[in-house]
């Protein structure tokens, strides 16, 4: 897009310390401000970054999976954890010591897949146009 | 735990649609799975039911361990039993049928996934016992119905989801309003801590602002009078299995919400709410139906049909005595089963003659004595003529108005079932009676068991309306749970 | 809810039973020979006719309103069926639904007068009403009365609800035969008759029901003088004929004497002539009786029988007729003696429609069967068992006509306490009064005479406008533009309009003004009016600044304030969200919308205030505005419950294990409304590809 060497450098860099920051907002989230969501928001910021940067606009072709997968599994973790409890007979979503966190990763897994493909699919189907 | 299996009603359907999204390629599998799911669902909910019957109390899980008010708290009263049932039900028949409609390579690889969702939505909706959850319920219910409606309509009526989405979202927005009032007002979100509360604002104005916000919420939701307009446009651009789901499900929780809020949480001293809803159904019951007229398509008449329909609930919702809540319970029941019905017959007309315009069909009554003669039981009982099974609630209704002196309710009702039945004789005239119009197409052979789902569901509306016993019981009980605030309270908050 | 099937087994119901399984196997045998077309016509017209029976058989016998209701209704369903049996023809699906409409809509009051019923005597059990106290005001008697009365005057076409039955006469002949003479209009008749014991006591009773019937006699049989079709006159006899058995049972204050006479008299005498009339309409294929004439020579059998029956409808001696007129013209006589001006015009309509009824009795036998047949009139000769059913009634008709002690041998035990007089009265064959004996004589006179005078004369009457379907259309599009239901543009008007006049009229009549609830709640700070103050004037400059860029500007600007405001209230969560969230949409918005920047220039650039619409606009806006903003004044105020919130900012450590309150409770104590809007999520996201791709691109975009 808007295509230029030094910003795509310097585009890397910022793109691996927004993810960082975006990391240490989701593990500290239960104790400060930050948690999934926050962090999957600032992820996805990252890649809305990283698409502009970069030269062809799909994003899908700079990740390794597809981000239907990684809402997908962030889903799954996330109705997982509301049915573990019931394995111990407790009630549905009761959490113990490392559930919350993992909790907020499939929040985080779910918002970075959906805002990733609902860009990588506006991007993709509005190429053609002027 | 038992109570666990609260939960499931709306667990299940949210792993079938992950399960759905992953099989994308396995067609045949992925509606056996469907089919599956739904059944384990009913027979959750019937395991449920009985327990609730047996022990005549309502089932109460606190997600995540939390007490109530603090958590939240699912509930599952007879009332919830009956609804989840019911839309399990129709899920199932008009998936079932909707496989016979569809050719399964031209179903939407998302249709299926939002279809879950959605049910996931009603479920929760039916069984939250928390006004934010409910805000949750109503918002995945939203989001889903109308992806699936923009998904399924054509690309020519797109344009009329714009109404259903805007209008909805206006709901949500004041429902969050509400919310945040209710909160304010009341510190709690809870239904029982809330009817705890309230009753000692009984005599306070911004219980009953708080109230008619409620009321606009869900009758947005339920299609009451003026706050009906995204309805009419919608529902028909739907292909006919899912709008018969959506006609008649979705206007249902609306519905549901009212008859919890009036029965379970707030205060039943508050006439001006009731009075307000029963100034609002004489022009719901009236009005709805006379638009009917103007329509030509078969399933514009019965989306009018279906909102003066909602009218009548809403007559023994302002009502508000045990047998006027019981009566329009009843007819809910009813009316899910009828619309649907119809709906799916209005379907198979259109397999047949390609269009359900009744001025371009004719001429069934010769050629399919059985779709006509399914139609004309259905029309009958969707007017309240007996023997059918419209017909009991609309005896209680009728009782309750006169007991109550409300003359211009029960006038309006008679004249609504009159009018009903005037449109159904429409349909009939038109679409059955005459002689074929030319420029229809070949009658097309269609899927003979779709016939017999749609059948299914007309002997189970008529098994209803000829031996109404058990299920006039069941819903006496469930309004009976319904209206017992003192032993939902103290059920749920410990 | 006391609703049973259980069946009541007296004279009354015995008597009506009888008759309608006799003409109803009459009309069976006829219609057999009647009946002309395709073999599953047949089945169908038999299966409607025998369904008829049933239903018919079911109300008479049934013992609790509601089921009785329920036959009621069903009857009329079938009637339906049967008058649009030419189902194809418009005109026909006219009459069948004027005919649904009047006996549908008039059972709804029967069934508002049931219901009455059942809340008054606690019961639903006819048989038990009448040993029961009504415990309800007496207001409700009258309007039970009234629903009831206005149920049978429906079903049994009397004034005004009379135009049902000329015009059903679309169906074919087997079915006026049973339901229009003999079995459906009949109802009416047996519900006033069943009804009897329970509500004759009410001062109501009597006048309307001699009011309602004296009407429709006269005007039915001043109509069937005028009418020509065979079957209109018919049909206005018939609702002549009922007027007369309402008026006949508004006449019998204590108890009922010989109404089973003057019932099975009409329905035998009808009955034959429909059938007669069926039999001329197959043979010659004319309706139009000025046309007929000279046909007794070619069916002698069937003159005879439509001689006897209209003999019989005319009141000459001899038949039943002449005995039934006798013993009303006798009880009025008796009651002319209270000297009520009531009285009086209900006799002289009662003599009016003598006289008419005899002309007509008249023209339906010399004229068609008496001259000479012209020789345009092209007749096929009927068949033998075609006519027999008709034989058979008329022969009953001058059986009992010349053995009344005969049927009074045969039915006196049909009477029914409370309803019948006792000890009843023989039927004399000829009267006790002198003045009687004039009164017939005089009525046949001048019944000879107008028949006479209307020999050469044809007059007609207009036809009552009845409205139908498309006027229901016209006014359901009416009603449809007024709402404004096509204009979807036009319901956030309504809708929002609703909202705020709803909740002004909840908190109308609050004493306390609201500005009492404002007092101490709202203390802000220089900082938040500042804040406040930017976020109102980015918000109108949304509104206000012309291009989509510089409102995308704006409206995002707005957001980060609200931001801001977050932040001065210490809710650092929510202000980074809400911040982040911003920043996404305005990125993603912006990536889309400069592609579509081509189409993305039409902008409206009129002034504001120059439509009335957009005026509305704006007031609907402020409207809205001035909503809100009263709502949270309003509850600005001390909440009435101490809130739960403190609860989690209390415990978020030592029962979520986490310092961060709101997200414990997004993610402990509320976790599931987290799991559901997380569902939100992706189904939005579901929503937006399925509308974005198409289905092969959905999974295999990787090219």
């Amino acid at each position: 897009m808007f295509h230029s060497i030094i910003l795509y450098i310097v585009g890397r860099f910022l793109f691996v310390f927004i993810n960082l920051a975006a990391l240490y907002l989701l593990i500290r989230g239960h104790n400060a401000p930050g948690g999934g969501f926050i962090a999957g928001v600032t992820t996805a910021l990252s890649f809305v970054f990283l698409t502009i940067i970069s030269k062809s606009g799909d994003i899908k072709k700079l990740l390794i999976v597809d981000p239907i997968y990684v809402m997908i599994t962030g889903l799954s973790i996330v109705y997982f954890l509301c049915l573990y409890p019931t394995f111990g007979f407790k009630a549905v979503l009761t959490h113990s010591q490392f559930t919350p966190l993992l909790f907020d990763v499939g929040i985080y897994m779910v918002v970075v897949g959906v805002i990733g493909s609902v860009m990588s699919a506006m991007i993709h189907n509005t190429e053609q146009l002027p | 735990m038992t109570s666990n299996l609260i939960v499931f009603p709306i667990i299940l359907p949210l792993i079938t649609s992950i399960l759905l999204i992953l099989c994308y390629k396995r067609l045949y599998f992925r509606r056996y799975l469907s089919i599956a799911s739904l059944f384990l669902q009913m027979y959750t909910i019937i395991v449920l039911t009985t327990q609730v019957i047996k022990e005549n109390t309502l089932q109460v899980l606190y997600v995540g361990g939390w007490d109530a008010p603090y958590g939240i708290a699912l509930t599952f009263d007879l009332l919830s039993g009956i609804m989840t049932g019911i839309c399990v039900f129709l899920a199932i028949i008009t998936l079932l049928y909707g496989f016979g409609y569809t050719p399964i390579k031209k179903e939407h690889l998302f249709k299926l996934p939002l279809f879950f969702f959605m049910i996931a939505g009603i479920q929760l909706s039916f069984i939250t016992g928390d006004l934010f959850n409910l805000f949750v319920a109503f918002e995945i219910l939203l989001i889903a119905s109308f992806g699936l409606m923009s998904l399924e309509s054509r690309s020519n009526h797109k344009k009329y989801t714009y109404p259903y989405v805007a209008l909805n979202l206006v709901g949500s927005f004041v429902f969050l309003v509400t919310i945040a009032v209710t909160y304010r007002l009341l510190g709690t979100l809870n239904f029982a801590d809330m009817g705890v509360r309230s009753h000692l604002l009984t005599s306070d104005p911004r219980l009953w602002v708080m109230g008619v916000m409620l009321i606009f919420v869900f009758g947005l939701k339920g299609a009451f009078f003026p706050l009906y307009y995204w309805l009419p446009k919608s529902y028909p651009i739907l292909p006919t299995p899912t709008g018969a789901f959506y006609a008649a499900m979705l206007t249902k929780v609306g519905v549901y919400g009212m008859i919890r809020l009036f029965g379970t949480v707030l205060p039943h001293s508050l006439g001006t709410l009731h009075t307000l809803v029963l100034v609002l159904a004489i022009p719901t019951m009236l009005l709805g139906i006379l638009s009917a007229f103007s329509k030509k398509s078969m399933r514009d008449i019965l989306c009018f049909n279906l909102i003066s329909h909602i009218g009548v609930i809403m007559m023994g919702l302002g009502l508000f005595t045990k047998e006027s809540l019981t009566a329009s319970l009843f007819y809910m029941i009813h009316h899910m089963l009828v619309i649907a019905s119809l709906f799916l017959i209005a379907g198979l007309i259109i397999k047949m003659k390609g269009s359900d315009n009744i001025e371009n069909i004719g001429s069934l009554w010769k050629t399919s004595p059985l779709l006509s003669g399914l139609f004309l039981i259905q029309g009958l009982s969707l007017s309240g003529l007996p023997p059918f099974s419209g017909f009991w609630p609309t005896i209680g209704l009728i009782r309750e108005g006169l007991s109550q002196g409300s003359y211009i309710l029960v006038f309006s009702l008679l004249a609504s079932s009159l009018l009903t039945l005037l449109s159904m004789v429409h349909i009939l005239f038109r679409g059955f009676w005459d002689t074929q119009s030319p420029n229809v197409q070949k009658p097309v052979p269609y899927f003979k068991p779709m016939v017999g789902v749609a059948g299914i569901l007309v002997l189970v509306s008529l098994g209803l309306g000829l031996y109404p016993e058990p299920v006039l019981k069941l819903s006496h009980d469930a309004t009976e749970m319904v209206l017992n605030q003192k032993a939902y309270q103290s059920q749920v908050l410990p | 809810m006391g609703v049973s099937l259980s069946f009541i087994l007296d004279g009354l119901s015995y008597f009506f039973g009888l008759m309608i399984t006799l003409i109803g196997a009459l009309v069976f045998l006829y219609s057999r020979y009647y009946m002309t077309g395709p073999k599953e016509e047949y089945g169908r017209f038999y299966m409607y006719l025998l369904l008829f029976m049933g239903t018919m058989l079911g109300c008479i016998f049934s013992n609790n309103m509601i089921t009785f209701f329920v036959f009621w209704e069903l009857t009329s369903i079938f009637s339906f069926c049967l008058i649009g049996f030419k189902y194809a023809d418009p005109e026909h699906q006219k009459s069948a639904l004027t005919a649904l409409v009047v006996t549908i809509g008039t059972g709804l009051y029967l069934l508002v007068g049931c219901v009455i019923a059942g809340m008054g005597f606690h019961t639903f059990q006819i048989s038990e009403m009448v040993s029961r106290y009504f415990t309800l005001p007496p207001v409700w008697f009258t309007i039970m009365l009234v629903c009831i009365l206005i149920g049978a005057f429906g079903k049994s076409a009397q004034f005004p609800f009379h135009f049902w039955l000329p015009s059903a006469m679309k169906a074919p002949v087997p079915v006026s035969t049973f339901l229009h003479s003999a079995a459906m209009v009949k109802l009416g008749i047996y519900a006033i008759a069943r009804f009897y014991p329970i509500l004759s006591n009410h001062p109501m009773w009597a006048p309307l029901l001699i009011t309602i019937g004296t009407l429709s006699m006269t005007w039915g049989a001043v109509r069937a003088v005028l009418s020509h079709q065979i079957k209109e006159i018919l049909a206005y006899s018939t609702v002549s004929q009922l007027g007369l058995l309402v008026l006949f049972y508004g006449l019998s204050f204590h108890g009922v004497s010989h109404d089973y006479f003057h019932i099975a008299n009409h329905m035998f005498y009808k009955a034959t002539l429909f059938m007669v009339a069926g039999i001329l309409i197959t043979s010659t294929g004319i309706r139009d009786i000025r046309q007929l004439k000279g046909l007794r020579k070619y069916m002698p059998l069937t003159a005879f029988s439509c001689a006897v029956a209209a003999m019989s409808m005319a009141g000459i001696p001899g038949t039943m007729g002449f005995i039934a007129k006798e013993h009303i013209l006798n009880m009025f006589f008796l009651l002319i003696a209270h000297q009520s001006l009531f009285f009086g015009i209900g006799f002289v309509c009662f003599i009016l429609s003598s006289i008419c009824l005899f002309a007509v009795g008249c023209r339906l036998v010399i004229p068609i069967f008496g001259g000479k047949k012209p020789p345009s009139l092209k007749i096929v000769k009927p068949r033998l068992p075609i006519q027999i059913p008709a034989i058979i009634l008329s022969s009953f008709i001058a059986i009992f006509g010349i053995f009344p002690s005969l049927w009074a041998f045969l039915f006196s035990s049909f009477s029914v306490h409370q309803l019948h007089k006792f000890p009843m009265d023989t039927i004399h064959s000829v009267s006790s009064f002198p003045v009687t004996k004039a009164a017939t004589i005089g009525i046949f006179l001048l019944g000879y005479l107008l028949f006479r005078y209307l020999e050469n004369k044809s007059l007609s009457v207009p036809a009552i406008p009845f409205p139908t379907l498309p006027s229901l259309a016209k006014l359901g599009s009416t009603v449809t533009h007024f709402l404004r239901l096509d204009k979807p543009l036009d319901y956030l008007f309504i809708v929002i309009g609703f909202l705020i006049c709803a909740t002004g009229w909840v908190s109308f009549g609050f004493h306390q003004p609201l500005v009492g609830f404002i007092s101490d709640a709202i203390k802000p700070s220089m900082l938040d009016i500042v804040v406040t103050s930017i976020i109102c004037l980015f918000a109108v400059a949304t509104v206000v600044v012309n291009g989509w860029i510089g409102r995308l500007i704006s409206l995002t600007t707005l957001g980060f304030l609200i931001s801001v405001y977050f932040m001065l209230h210490k809710a650092p969560d929510l202000a980074l969200t809400q911040l982040l969230i911003e920043s996404v949409t305005l990125i993603l918005l912006l990536l889309l919308l400069t592609r579509f920047s081509a189409s993305t220039k039409k902008i409206d650039h009129r002034l504001p205030f120059t439509s009335l619409r957009h005026i509305l606009k704006i007031c609907i806006s402020i409207g809205a505005g001035l909503w809100i903003i009263s709502i949270l004044i309003m509850m600005s105020g001390p909440p009435a419950s101490p809130p739960i919130g403190s609860f989690f900012t209390l415990h978020s450590q030592s029962l979520a294990k986490g310092l961060n309150a709101v997200n414990t409770i997004l993610v402990d104590f509320r976790g599931f409304d987290t799991v559901g809007e997380i569902s939100v999520l992706v189904i939005a996201l579901l929503g937006a590809l399925g509308l974005i791709h198409r289905q092969k691109d959905l999974f295999s975009r990787k090219s």
